[in-house]
């Protein structure tokens, strides 16, 4: 188990490669990366150097050409697909720039289905779970409107409820404001640092947006598939 | 509920036309397969039921006597004569009928004392076949007392029961007197007791029911009687049961369906062709289940990506597909048994005989909406068998960035 302040996620020699042969592309070329428990970072870089697959990777729904994963003080590389499937579950949650919500189900819903992944069952007190978490992200009112009835910002704060479902050590958000306008964006990225702050809940946040970086703890910026700048922030 | 469920439903419920599409295709699978299997079923019990209104389901009689020439060299036969078939009496019969009356699968069973002979009445004479029977124990064998027409199924001292056509030939009812002679010239005058339709009219023209003691004066057999009529549980099984009494009677014995060769080859190409349908039906709807879940996986691989991001494993998505197979299969059995069962009986009032009776029975039994039911279930969970191991193994960080 990690330490208040110790290495929830460490990435030691990460290589990743695509294709073969001739075609072959390294896209990460060794990356070593800590983030602490209830660090706010932000990972920043040019489009194609690597940001999304180097997220991926830390959130075990890619597995890394080379290099090893420690998650939470378990080495991933031991565990085999439902393993990975259970830990990613109960470990890590995630927000993506489009928010993906499953079309199919209510807001309310969206927010269960981890739970209930998780569980193997829909039970009764989950709906309970899942409407405080909407309460969070102050969409309460919204829980049982479809998700395709809900705006971009309304969107994505269900996103972040449902990554926080499971009460995870760490959420890997890719540009999760990167679709919607500044007013929303501020308000999406302003919940995820409050949630930070008051669950002790480590953020790793992609993004394009210098202005929203500067208001993170740490900027990690990648180019080429290699960390070229890792720098403490004042946020402000 | 579980999990799977919880999405399969969903899925199921959200995805209108393509449910609409598939439910549909199974429905019309199962209403045809139930239909088809009523309809020929029904058709073959009724063509069955048919054939054994006036024939026992087995036949007992004495073995068939074979001439052989003597041995010697000093007499060498030219060729053997065929023994002249005379009416013959099985041996210790009373000992066979209860032999055969303790053999598993036999229901009933019963002596008669059968020949030719003539039926007069002043000056119309028919040639007809003398059958001396113990009225009880026939009609236990033989369900001939709802077929009497006019009188009824007993044989008192000289009665004798006759068939609807022979009635009408001779001009008879029942309580006139008619005599009866065999080619022999041993005759006596029989009171009509009854009146009777087997539903056949060789029957009904021939067939004479006399008590079991005339028939053997009449006949010459004192005492003993021709054949030994049998009834069994199971009809298919008469020709086991047949070759069963004759091995441990020494007899000779013939089922029904030995008797009818033809019909039974009819009956078995009539359900081949029926199954080869079915087959190509079930296979259709399977073809249809396959692609509509196919293409319903494909337009989720996100949706996919995304569920098995947030700690949906593997096998759960597999199942969910799978699930999605399976109740698409019991709800097509459900509506395919009330469209099929509407069709058939549709059918069955649409084409009746001049009696009223259905020309085409239907056969409707629990054990063909369970197999219906069974056949569906099954078959959809393993059309969608490739769907969801399509989708099982998408690879979340693909889909998701890709789509």
């Amino acid at each position: 188990m990690a330490e208040p302040g110790g290495d929830v996620l460490r990435l030691e020699g990460i290589t990743r490669d695509f294709g073969e042969g001739e075609a072959r592309t390294q896209v990460l070329r060794g990356v070593d990366l800590s983030l602490r428990r209830g660090e706010f970072a932000a990972l920043m870089g040019p489009s194609g150097s690597g940001k999304s697959t180097l997220l991926h990777i830390m959130g075990l729904l890619d597995k890394p050409t080379g290099g090893r994963i420690l998650l939470d003080g378990q080495d991933t590389g031991l565990l085999d697909d439902d393993g990975l499937t259970r830990y990613r579950g109960s470990t890590l949650g995630f927000v993506f720039q489009f928010h993906h919500l499953l079309p199919e189900f209510t807001a309310l819903e969206n927010v269960m289905i981890p739970m209930a992944a998780g569980k193997g069952r829909v039970e009764a007190p989950m709906r309970d779970a899942a409407r405080a978490l909407l309460d969070r992200v102050g969409l309460s009112a919204r829980a049982d409107n479809r998700a395709t009835t809900l705006s971009g910002g309304q969107a994505q704060r269900v996103a972040i409820a449902r990554s926080l479902a499971r009460s995870p050590k760490v959420v890997l958000a890719d540009e999760p404001t990167g679709n919607l306008d500044t007013q929303s964006a501020d308000g999406v990225f302003a919940l995820l640092r409050q949630v930070n702050r008051e669950e002790q809940v480590t953020f790793l946040v992609v993004t394009h947006d210098r202005r929203l970086a500067e208001r993170t703890d740490r900027i990690i910026e990648l180019v080429d598939g290699r960390l070229v700048s890792d720098q403490p922030n004042q946020p402000r | 509920m579980r999990f799977e469920w919880f999405i399969a439903i969903r899925y199921l419920r959200e995805g209108k036309a393509q449910t609409a599409l598939v439910l549909g295709g199974t429905t019309v699978g199962v209403a045809v397969l139930i239909f088809l299997t009523a309809l020929i079923s029904g058709l073959q019990r009724s063509l069955v039921a048919q054939t054994l209104s006036a024939q026992a389901h087995v036949l007992v009689k004495a073995p068939e006597r074979v001439a052989r020439p003597l041995p010697g060299p000093d007499r060498p036969a030219d060729h053997v004569e065929k023994v002249p078939d005379r009416i013959r009496s099985i041996e210790q019969w009373q000992r066979v009928l209860a032999s055969i009356g303790t053999i598993p699968g036999v229901l009933a069973a019963t002596p008669t004392a059968a020949g030719a002979a003539f039926a007069s009445r002043g000056p119309a004479t028919k040639s007809v076949t003398l059958r001396g029977i113990e009225p009880e124990s026939f009609a236990r064998v033989i369900d001939v007392v709802p077929k009497m027409k006019a009188g009824r199924f007993s044989l008192e001292g000289t009665e004798a029961i006759v068939g609807t056509v022979l009635a009408s030939d001779l001009g008879v009812g029942v309580g006139d007197k008619v005599r009866l002679a065999t080619p022999e010239g041993r005759g006596d005058i029989f009171t009509i007791s009854g009146i009777f339709d087997l539903g056949n009219k060789e029957v009904n023209a021939r067939w004479v029911f006399v008590p079991l003691r005339s028939a053997q004066t009449l006949l010459d057999v004192p005492g003993g009687v021709t054949t030994i009529e049998v009834k069994v549980a199971e009809i298919f099984d008469a020709e086991r049961l047949a070759r069963e009494i004759a091995r441990r009677n020494g007899l000779s014995a013939d089922s029904w369906m030995e008797l009818n060769q033809q019909l039974l080859v009819g009956l078995r190409s009539q359900s081949a062709s029926s199954w080869m349908i079915q087959a190509l039906v079930v296979l259709a709807v399977a073809l249809g289940i396959a692609s509509v879940l196919g293409v319903s996986v494909i337009q989720k691989s996100r949706e996919i990506g995304i569920l098995k991001a947030t700690g949906t494993s593997t096998g759960m998505v597999q199942r969910i597909f799978l699930l999605e197979g399976a109740l698409v299969g019991a709800a097509g059995s459900v509506l395919g048994a009330g469209v099929g069962s509407v069709m058939a009986i549709a059918f069955a009032g649409l084409a009746r005989a001049p009696t009223g009776e259905p020309l085409f029975p239907v056969d409707l039994t629990p054990g063909l909406y369970l197999g219906a039911a069974t056949v569906a279930i099954v078959t959809g969970t393993l059309a969608a068998w490739f769907p969801a191991s399509r989708a099982a193994r998408l690879e979340p960080a693909e889909v998701i960035r890709y789509g």
